[in-house]
């Protein structure tokens, strides 16, 4: 019984002392290394067995080294022995939580009974040793010399070699079945080393002893050294194990389900039947249940008809919950977890929103497009509008500079918006200001007021102050310089009044002069024409009246001639045919002298003008006189003439000396059928009002003033009259007459008339197809026809 | 005795005319216009003719005219009293158509008859 169970051996006390600081100093390495604040239970546990296992070895060393039986030391011993006794069941503990495989209820079970077998094993050596040491076994008394040794190593093999065994076995499963190439290796190293350390201390503490030094009594030997100081490596080794497997797991599947939590797809995880095991938070609120709600459902029940035993994906799968019925795309999973177990995966992604948020994107991509079209074409039409307004502005502009005239405008309110270029000129830049209220004009406030557009003129004087027309026309008498302008003010018509205006200012000084100068001229020209006329009155009562004279010379001159042959005559005979000759000569100086002064009386008549005395004019209806002239006509008519008096307005009446009238129609008739007496024709009369908005300018007749008149027009299709004739058929004593069918005074008398009674005339005419008179007497209007007329 | 044609539109001038030739001892004829005359001169060779200008219907001019294409123009005589414009005018232009005398009116009677003599002489 004298075992030497504490060996004394600083080596061995050293080395327990080293492994008892290491495994009070390893959690705390452990901890710092993998940050959490409490090991894994069984690690914590096995670290506490190394403890005491160490503690109690150096107890023993230090004070039962000697190979003496005693009580104290078979209990140190005993409760080292609950100590090692445990180490294989805590190996394959810790190997069962790196592993995570299933813990079995029996291993916990066996450990217990190892616990008690140490405990009645050491109480049998405390309190009968003999009953041990007397046992003997095929008649050898094995027990005698070593029986604790021996005792305790059958304990040991029976209770905890199995341990390794099967921890070896399970790495090395574990190792076969993982497909992640690290933790294939971290698990071959494990197993590697798990096995050298239970192989060399399994020599060292039992092989070595049973055959070398098989007598412990000498030798320093110390039961399970070894394994005690394997243990520590394999615990810190377990711990190392542990942090790596379990950095590797939080790594990967940490990272995993944080993904699968925050993804919006539902990721649910099923067994092979169905039953869901978790699922995703995106699954919670899709389903709107809890982790418990969820776990009590089936796959089935809400994807009927999906075979999910099998890999598959299936698009658009409508699937109703809540009532709501949702578009998914489905995806079933099957992941190969070890060899024999598969992690079943569903993944559900919800179409409904996507498509319907794709849908809405696609609509409002097209409708961006849409506007963009849209606004681009706006733009572009903004754009070519901007382009026409300023070049219709440009052209404006232009215009409004290029007028000849000074041009503004008004707004409403009287402020002046543009000016041409020559009104600044004038006036100076009135943008913006308003006339003084006073200056502006009765005019201008007409058109703004009422909208009436209207013309006027106005004078200036040389410094360009407003002067009246009387003031104008004294100071042109007095050839001092005066400006003359049309002023127009045009409203522009919009909804209601005040109006914008436009004024324009137009210096017509010029053209007034001109049409001054052109009165003058012409008043000269008929006043030359006059003289002309004059001329040709006195050349042709000349003509006449040389002939007279010289008829009345020459038969005095013959008559004396004979009266001289009569003074030297005898014959009777003679006597008397001579002085009968000489008195016809002095009867016919005397007709010749009679002559002339008739034709002096006629040409006297003419200038003074008095042919006709002056009577009274009374209104009358012109076509009764025209009536009458025709009834004279017609007796003496050669028979190629025709008269048409048709159109004759018979409600028309003039104011005027009906002899006159019956004179001028007389005349011009007369003239008429003259020039149509070899060729025939019609004549014919016409009555008409008409009114006449502009005065008729003809070269051969004084203007006429616009007016309402009554129009009487002979015309005859006879030979016409050239420009010569026609500027010479008012003159007195012009004919074209063969002497005894006119005097030539006709026409000019009929004119004469015409401007005593304040008519006027036109006369147009064609060589070869006829002449038309138009004689214009004013329409007379009876007061109470006043109103039909205007 | 000489035959003598008076062309003249006053009946008055021609008479004037007539009875002066006539007591020279002259024979003598008138027309009061152009047409007349040529119905007469295209007939018969007068010694001498005296044709007015300004007449209506042919005027003198033609009358001058016509007698100058018949080689007559040595033996007439123009007369004119002048009309719109100055005598003078209308005479230059005959005496431009080679007429042998030209007369102003009131016509110097004397001389008048003193040329009548001279061409009669001349053409014998």
């Amino acid at each position: 019984m004298d075992e030497v169970l504490f060996p004394y051996s600083p080596t061995t006390l050293v080395l327990s002392f080293i492994g008892l600081l290491a495994s009070i100093l390893y959690p705390f390495m452990l901890g710092q290394k993998i940050k959490i604040k409490q090991l894994p239970k069984p690690l914590k546990y096995f670290v506490w067995i190394m403890i005491s296992w160490n503690g109690f070895a150096v107890i023993g060393t230090l004070f039962f080294s000697e190979p003496i039986y005693s009580v104290p030391r078979q209990i140190i011993f005993g409760l080292q022995a609950l100590s090692w006794i445990q180490i294989g069941y805590i190996i394959s503990r810790i190997n069962e939580i790196n592993l995570k495989t299933r813990r079995h209820r029996f291993a916990t079970l066996y450990n217990f009974l190892g616990i008690c077998a140490v405990i009645a094993t050491t109480l049998v050596f405390c309190i009968t040793p003999e009953k041990i040491t007397s046992i003997s076994i095929l008649d050898s008394d094995v027990f005698n010399d070593h029986a604790v040794f021996i005792t305790h190593s059958i304990l040991f093999f029976v209770f905890v070699f199995p341990y390794f065994l099967t921890t070896i076995y399970a790495l090395f499963r574990n190792c076969m079945q993982t497909s992640d190439k690290d933790l294939i290796q971290i698990g071959l190293y494990m197993l590697a080393i798990f096995i050298f350390f239970v192989v060399l201390s399994t020599f060292f503490d039992f092989i070595l002893p049973f055959t070398a030094y098989f007598n412990p009594k000498v030798s320093n030997f110390q039961f399970l050294q070894w394994f005690q100081y394997s243990c520590v490596f394999v615990a810190i080794l377990s711990g190392q194990y542990f942090t790596s497997i379990s950095f590797k797991n939080k790594n990967s599947f940490w990272f995993l389900n944080t993904l699968i939590d925050h993804i919006g797809d539902c990721v649910l995880y099923f067994e092979k039947k169905g039953n869901i095991i978790s699922a995703n938070a995106a699954t919670h609120l899709l389903f709107q249940m809890n982790e418990e709600e969820i776990r009590s459902l089936k796959i089935q029940d809400f994807l009927p008809g999906i075979n999910f035993s099998e890999e598959g994906h299936f698009n658009n799968l409508k699937i109703k919950i809540k009532d709501e019925l949702h578009t998914f795309n489905v995806s079933i999973f099957h992941i190969r977890q070890t060899m024999t177990a598969y992690l079943n995966a569903l993944v559900l992604s919800d179409q409904t929103h996507s498509l319907f948020f794709q849908q809405r994107v696609k609509a409002m991509n097209k409708q961006i497009a849409g506007y963009k079209q849209e606004f681009l074409r706006y733009q572009n039409r903004l754009n070519i509008s901007e382009k026409k307004i300023k070049e219709t502005e440009n052209v404006n502009a232009t215009l409004i500079n290029a007028l000849p005239f000074q041009f503004w405008s008004k707004n409403e309110n009287g402020v002046y918006l543009t000016q041409n270029q020559k009104d600044i000129a004038i006036r100076g830049n009135l943008s913006k200001n308003t006339d003084d209220p006073k200056t502006i004009s009765e005019y201008e406030t007409n058109a703004r007021e009422d909208g009436n557009g209207n013309t006027h003129i106005s004078y200036e004087n040389s410094n360009h102050e407003s002067i009246t027309e009387d003031q104008a026309n004294l100071d042109i008498k007095n050839g001092k310089q005066v400006f003359i302008y049309q002023n127009h003010f045009i409203p522009i018509i919009s909804a209601i009044p005040p109006y914008k205006i436009i004024g324009l200012k137009i210096d017509i000084t010029e053209e007034r002069r001109l049409e001054r100068e052109r009165n003058l001229l012409r008043e000269q020209k008929s006043i030359h024409s006059r003289l002309e006329e004059l001329g040709t009155i006195c050349g042709t009562f000349a003509h006449d009246y040389n002939n007279i004279l010289g008829s009345q010379i020459g038969f005095c001159e013959l008559a004396s001639e004979i009266l001289n042959k009569l003074n030297n005559e005898t014959d009777l005979q003679k006597i008397q045919n001579f002085s009968a000759k000489a008195s016809s000569f002095v009867i016919e100086a005397t007709k010749a002298a009679k002559r002339g002064k008739e034709s002096l009386n006629t040409l006297l008549d003419t200038v003074r003008g008095t042919a006709a005395k002056k009577m009274e004019s009374i209104s009358f209806a012109p076509y009764l006189v025209i009536e009458d002239v025709i009834k004279k006509l017609v007796l003496t008519l050669p028979s190629n003439i025709q008269i048409s008096s048709e159109h004759m307005d018979k409600s028309v009446r003039i104011n005027a000396q009906v002899h006159s009238l019956d004179r001028i129609i007389s005349n011009l008739a007369s003239n008429a059928i003259y020039s149509m007496k070899e060729t025939g024709g019609t004549l014919t009369f016409k009555i008409e009002k008409e009114t006449l908005l502009q005065q008729i300018v003809s070269p051969y007749a004084p203007p006429i003033p616009p007016d309402t008149y009554v129009k009487i027009s002979i015309a005859d299709t006879g030979t016409g009259m050239d420009s010569g004739t026609l500027e010479r058929i008012f003159s007195p004593f012009f004919t074209t007459k063969s002497p005894g069918e006119g005097l030539g005074l006709g026409l000019s008398s009929a004119l004469r008339l015409l401007k005593e009674g304040n008519a006027y005339f036109t006369v147009q005419t064609t060589v070869g197809s006829g002449t038309i008179f138009n004689l214009y007497w004013k329409l007379y209007k009876e007061k109470n026809d006043q109103s039909e007329e205007a | 005795m000489s035959t003598i044609l008076i062309i003249d539109d006053d009946p008055q001038f021609n008479l004037v005319l007539k009875s002066a030739m006539e007591m020279d001892g002259h024979e003598v004829e008138t027309a009061s216009n152009g047409r007349e005359a040529k119905a007469l001169y295209q007939n018969k060779k007068y010694d001498v003719i005296i044709t007015d200008i300004i007449m209506p219907d042919i005027d003198g001019f033609e009358v001058i005219l016509d007698l100058r294409r018949m080689g007559m123009s040595d033996r007439t005589i123009a007369v004119s009293g002048g009309g719109r414009t100055s005598a003078n005018d209308y005479l230059d232009a005959a005496q431009h158509f080679d007429v042998a005398a030209t007369y102003h009116k009131p016509v110097d009677l004397q001389a008048l008859r003193a040329t009548v003599e001279e061409i009669i002489n001349k053409n014998k």
